[in-house]
């Protein structure tokens, strides 16, 4: 009787909901009429998540006499016998997280706290006459679910709106293996992102150029995604909500580059509950967060700074020169959100990241060369948005500034860079089945450099730049509800306009995708789309920190493209305004199934083909740039082609066990190019494989959630080699004094590096406290310390290529402290 | 010159000094742990009746290494495989082509298709131990002195030279099998051939008038042929003894050629005086030096002016080391300012065996 009694109450009580609990129910009346007791007890309290502190509505909160033995604020030991128990309450917590129940004997209780995500808690208490003394719960949320990440599917709300091909959790990505805890570079996890030499941030996608993938925060587009030593990323992860990878075919509302968008969304602050934040120290750098609400929006500000770089000088100091240079870096963010009323946000951001090296080294007696090279930026931003029932609109604007500055041997860079993007987007429901998407946005650069030649100071290159570009796109995203589900078409065009002082060129962009669900299981996907952008023709200004190297005994051959892509340096434009545009044809078609198991598989065919341009270019006579040329020059830009299959399967939303599973299959090849201070073709140059023609991408990621808030987590990567130029003899040459030795080299492409595997293991742990979480972490990169030739050593006759350079295991430790 | 150490710095993530696995563990230039072509040296095997006296008295039986038009010479690749073991050249296949004045290639006409001179670019043939009339002089070979040769010289026996010329037009691993070796076949001796260049109408920087008589005897450059090589204990300043010489692991030796008194030989070098009026010449002794290689555990640790300090590593273990020296003789340039500028020279090779005992 008692049991169904307590079975009816439970059902009773889950349907209260808002303002202060009340009693639900007196399912058995205390002993005794509760008329007839002369002292009345009270249990209240307030539930919150342990370590976050959130509050949490909704929570069933169940009181029941005890024995009187038993210890007051103590956890009850044995789980609740609802045979053993004479009466019984029972209450919701409201929105604050509160409860109160009164008419109690004053006696004492066992109070029973169940929140969804949470993990039961039963502790001792004892009502009390007075209704304000509360009790302070806090729940440990499940290992499971540790509430950071969303299963709601955005997509099926706003169907028409532009959807990612990959989003990445912000939060569950900070747990990935080999990562280093980065978000942004758990990007490169998925299929179509090319292998980096030692997991460094770059994106490359589909085989292309990573300088060709277009990185935004928020919408506007930053100079880099990743620090100049890119193992971070130029945003702070706790301030990242998701990232968003479109490797291709990507929405008529960006343009500008030719190859992927990659979208760093950062956290929106509106109805953030309490002051919350976090610290962190790691191997690598230290940080710290703090949100807080105001009044119903909500205020944030994280920062971080590196010190791996000052930890290596102090090893020089202790155990003398190593001969390593690192960039220390730095970055920061703060943001704004406040509903200005019903339906209208405004956003204000301020973002920055920065990074340094110095160092002076004596590289022959008497001789020192002192490296100094700083490079930061800092961005404003300012955001307006509209979600109404029919009408979405977004305005947005962000002021950066950059600064690079760059001191070696012989020159003096300087760098000043201001870059204005506006962003204004609309989409207007027209009917049922129709939606009108259009925009603008206009992004300009105005850049002044100078140069200084040490040896001769009066002998100074100045010049100033200016790039913009605009872009327009209209279309209209139709929705057709058939018997299996939804069929959204959207044709769209873009009209781009790309100007410098001297030129502009207009190019139009149509762009068209498909999205249809043909089973209740099965979507089915198809694009196709131009993408035009500048070719980068000039890149000057390079540190040299990374060059091959030659001794008489050995000789260190790094990559061409491992200097391109990783040497810091100060970036440049081209003197006189001269634009090369090129366009690019993105095609993809696919499936996305839903499987059993919570387990999505993706299916991807995708092709990309950029046809070459060609100009003809006279540069200017001198003092008007760093070119001091006076010749015709036919400028042309590479013909490339990508293409392949991606596939992804991947549970990622899933409690317990989470993770993915992703395989690129890909052809890339483009022209081959000779890169001066101006990227060179010759008429007659052949088609080779491009740098990251990799043909096999295999990645298999996996976390474990763990009891006693353990989280364990594996990725192993299988890939194949990047194409390479070998040595393939030796000429010597034999003097009277010595014999010299010079390579030989084979065509690019005509031998790839060997096959890279690795696998990275992570473990943490989470203590839940009171009013803080704290989480330590073990990462540990190439477990079994496979050493892969990112750079070849050979020997000094060039006739042995035996060794290599190499990262080895690397752990990594930290902590983290989450309020 | 960039720091070396800036090359790799910052690319390897500055773990600590724990990410950058250096691993320099290559082969030394005069590591042998493969098969590997050394040196070219040119021979005259069956000289011209022109000017016999330059071959000397016939006392000294080191190959002559200085050719006229004529000559019958012969091309020999000095090839040892993995241990140091020198090759037979006639089990080595090699394709030579002359360079001309440009820059050596190897899709050239054959020599005998056309009017061969030493300044013909074009394809001599083929073999291990190639046998060859030496062409007629032109203007550049005059000038030079020397010939410029290149051999497409398989690293060991079984290598096709013909693959590997296929592999250097193509750009593919088949060169791997190869060794590009570029050398310079000297003509002369100097002072005759200039006369020989004024018989065959070409134009001589001195007159023959100014060569004083007795230069025209100067013998040919014949290639230093050691008795072999003086290997001295450091510590002790002991001779190596035992045959092949016994050494031990840590054991540090002095290493040197041990040159014969003819393998200096004597020649002439002459210049402009009185600011430009006359002439004057002045007989000098060629400098002998030598490239020394090793195949074992050896490591080179120090040159003197006589020869290298060698030092046996420390885990050595019993066996055989080779010790592998290419020989060769300098000249100053007999005519040209200033005094004292090197010409190429003629080469040799000596495989000196040593003992590694327990």
């Amino acid at each position: 009787m008692r049991g169904a009694l307590f079975v009816l109450g439970l059902g009773l009580g889950l349907g209260l909901g808002l303002g202060l609990a009340t009693p639900s129910l007196v399912l058995a009346a205390p002993p005794g009429d509760a008329a007839e007791v002369q002292d009345v007890g009270h249990v209240t309290g307030r539930v919150r998540a342990a370590g976050t502190r959130a509050l949490i509505p909704g929570a069933q909160v169940i009181v029941v006499d005890a024995p009187p033995d038993v210890r007051v604020g103590a956890r009850a030991k044995t789980p609740l016998d609802p045979e053993q128990v004479s009466w019984i309450r029972e209450a919701t917590t409201n929105e604050d997280g509160a409860f109160a129940l009164g008419e109690l004997p004053i006696t004492k209780v066992r109070v029973v706290v169940i929140a969804a995500g949470y993990e039961r808690l039963e502790l001792w208490a004892e009502s009390t006459p007075d209704p304000e003394q509360a009790l302070a719960i806090y729940l440990r949320p499940h290992a499971d679910a540790s509430g950071q990440y969303r299963t709601e599917v955005v997509t099926e709300r706003n169907p028409e709106l532009p959807r990612a091909e990959h989003q990445v959790d912000g939060e569950r990505a900070r747990s990935y293996p080999g990562t280093g805890g980065d978000p942004v570079r758990a990007v490169q996890n998925l299929p179509g992102v090319a292998r980096a030499p030692g997991g460094l941030g770059l994106v490359a996608v589909r085989g292309g150029d990573p300088r060709q993938t277009g990185i935004y925060v928020d919408g506007h587009p930053v100079p880099r995604g990743f620090h100049v030593l890119p193992i971070a990323a130029v945003v702070d992860p706790s301030m990242i909500d998701h990232v968003d990878l479109t490797p291709g075919n990507f929405d008529a509302a960006y343009g500008g580059v030719s190859g992927g968008l990659l979208q760093i969304h950062t956290r929106q602050l509106e109805g953030v509950s309490g002051v919350h934040g976090e610290a962190h120290l790691d191997l690598f750098d230290l940080g710290g967060a703090v949100r807080a609400p105001v009044g119903p929006g909500g205020v944030g500000f994280a920062f971080r700074r590196a010190h791996v770089g000052d930890i290596i000088k102090l090893a020089d100091g202790v155990l003398g020169k190593t001969g390593i240079l690192v960039p220390n870096y730095w970055d920061y963010i703060g943001r704004f959100d406040m509903p200005i009323r019903a339906r209208h946000h405004l956003s204000i951001k301020a973002f920055g990241a920065g990074d340094s090296l110095q160092d002076t080294t004596e590289f022959e007696p008497g001789e020192e060369l002192s490296i100094n090279f700083r490079s930061a930026f800092h961005r404003f931003d300012l955001g307006y948005a509209y979600a109404g029932p029919r009408l979405h609109a977004s305005l947005s604007g962000a002021l950066l500034l950059g600064t690079d500055a760059q001191v070696d041997g012989t020159t003096t860079r300087n760098r000043n860079g201001r870059t204005l993007s506006l962003r204004g987007a609309v989409s207007h429901r027209l009917s049922g089945r129709a939606t009108l998407l259009a925009g603008a946005d206009f992004v300009h650069t105005h850049a002044s450099r100078q140069r200084i030649w040490k040896s001769r100071e009066d002998d100074v290159s100045e010049y100033e730049s200016a790039q913009w570009r605009l872009g327009t796109w209209l279309g209209v995203a139709f929705q057709i509800a058939t018997k299996t589900g939804l069929v959204v078409l959207r044709p769209q065009v873009r009209l781009n306009v790309f100007g410098t002082a001297t030129e502009q060129r207009v190019m139009p962009d149509p762009r068209f995708d498909l999205r249809a669900r043909v089973h209740r299981r099965v979507e089915l996907f198809a694009a196709l789309g131009q993408y035009s952008a500048p070719f980068t023709v000039f890149r000057e200004g390079q540190l040299g920190l990374i060059s091959s190297s030659h001794t008489s005994t050995s000789h260190v051959v790094v990559p061409d493209w491992l200097i391109a892509y990783f040497d810091p340096g100060v970036e440049s434009e081209t003197p006189d305004g001269f634009l090369l545009i090129t366009r690019t044809v993105h095609a993809s078609l696919g499936t996305q199934v839903e499987l059993p198991w919570s387990l999505g598989l993706r299916t991807t065919l995708f092709w990309r083909e950029t046809p070459p341009q060609i100009r003809g270019w006279q540069p200017a006579p001198t003092n008007t740039g760093f070119l001091d040329l006076n010749l015709d020059l036919t400028i042309r830009s590479p013909a490339q082609r990508g293409y392949g299959l991606e596939l992804l399967l991947d549970r990622s939303l899933a409690p317990g066990v989470h993770g993915m599973l992703g395989y690129t299959l890909l052809r890339a090849e483009t022209t081959e190019i000779h890169q001066f201070e101006f990227a060179y073709i010759e008429p007659d140059a052949r088609q080779v494989p491009s740098n990251f023609d990799q043909r096999h991408n295999l990645v298999a990621l996996i976390v474990f959630e763990l009891p006693r808030d353990f989280r364990f987590g594996a990725r192993f990567r299988l890939v194949s080699g990047n194409p390479e130029r070998p040595v393939i003899g030796t000429i010597v040459t034999q003097d009277e004094k010595e014999f010299r030795y010079k390579p030989i080299y084979g065509e690019f492409g005509s031998s790839y590096s060997p096959l890279f595997h690795q696998l990275d293991l992570r473990l943490d742990k989470t203590w839940f406290l009171r009013g803080a979480s704290v989480i330590a972490y073990l990462d540990v990169q190439n477990v079994y310390n496979r050493r892969y030739p990112e750079i070849w050593i050979y020997s000094a006759d060039w006739s042995e290529r035996g060794e290599r350079i190499g990262i080895p295991l690397f752990p990594s430790l930290g902590v983290r402290v989450e309020f | 010159m960039r720091p070396r150490s800036h090359a790799r710095a910052a690319l390897l993530l500055g773990l600590l000094g724990l990410g950058c696995e250096f691993d320099v563990n290559v082969g030394a230039t005069w590591a042998i742990n493969q098969p590997r072509v050394l040196a070219v040296r040119m021979e005259v095997v069956e000289p011209a009746p022109i000017w016999t006296e330059r071959i000397g008295l016939g006392t000294d039986q080191a190959p002559v290494a200085e050719a006229l038009p004529g000559d019958i010479v012969r091309l020999v690749p000095l090839v040892v495989d993995g241990q140091g073991r020198a090759q037979a050249p006639e089990t080595i296949d090699a394709l030579w082509f002359q360079c001309g004045s440009e820059d050596c290639i190897a899709s050239v006409p054959a020599c005998d298709s056309i009017a061969w001179t030493t300044d013909s670019a074009c394809e001599i043939g083929r073999g291990g131990a190639l046998e060859f009339p030496f062409p007629a002089l032109g203007p550049a070979g005059l000038e030079a002195g020397a010939m410029t040769v290149l051999g497409i010289i398989g690293r060991h026996p079984g290598a096709d030279a013909e693959r590997c010329r296929a592999g250097l037009l193509e750009g593919t691993i088949e060169l791997q099998d190869c060794t590009l070796f570029i050398s310079e076949v000297l003509i002369g001796p100097p002072w005759v051939l200039r006369v020989e260049a004024v018989n065959a109408g070409l134009e001589v920087e001195l007159p023959l008038y100014e060569i004083p008589y007795l230069l025209l005897f100067q013998p040919a450059n014949r290639a230093p042929a050691p008795a072999g090589m003086v290997l001295v204990d450091i510590d002790t300043q002991q001779p190596l003894e035992g045959s092949p010489p016994r050494v031990h692991a840590g054991q540090r030796i002095h290493a040197s050629p041990a040159w014969r008194s003819e393998d200096s030989q004597p020649y002439a070098q002459g210049r402009l005086v009185d600011d430009g009026s006359n002439y004057a010449f002045k007989v000098h002794f060629e400098r002998l030096g030598a490239h020394y290689f090793a195949s074992g555990p050896i490591n080179f640790i120090a040159v003197d002016g006589s020869g290298r300090e060698l030092v046996v590593d420390e885990g050595a273990r019993p066996g055989i080391i080779r010790l592998v020296v290419v020989v060769g003789d300098q000249r100053g340039e007999e005519t040209k300012l200033p005094e004292g500028s090197v010409r190429h020279g003629a080469v040799n090779m000596l495989v000196q065996e040593l003992e590694v005992m327990p």
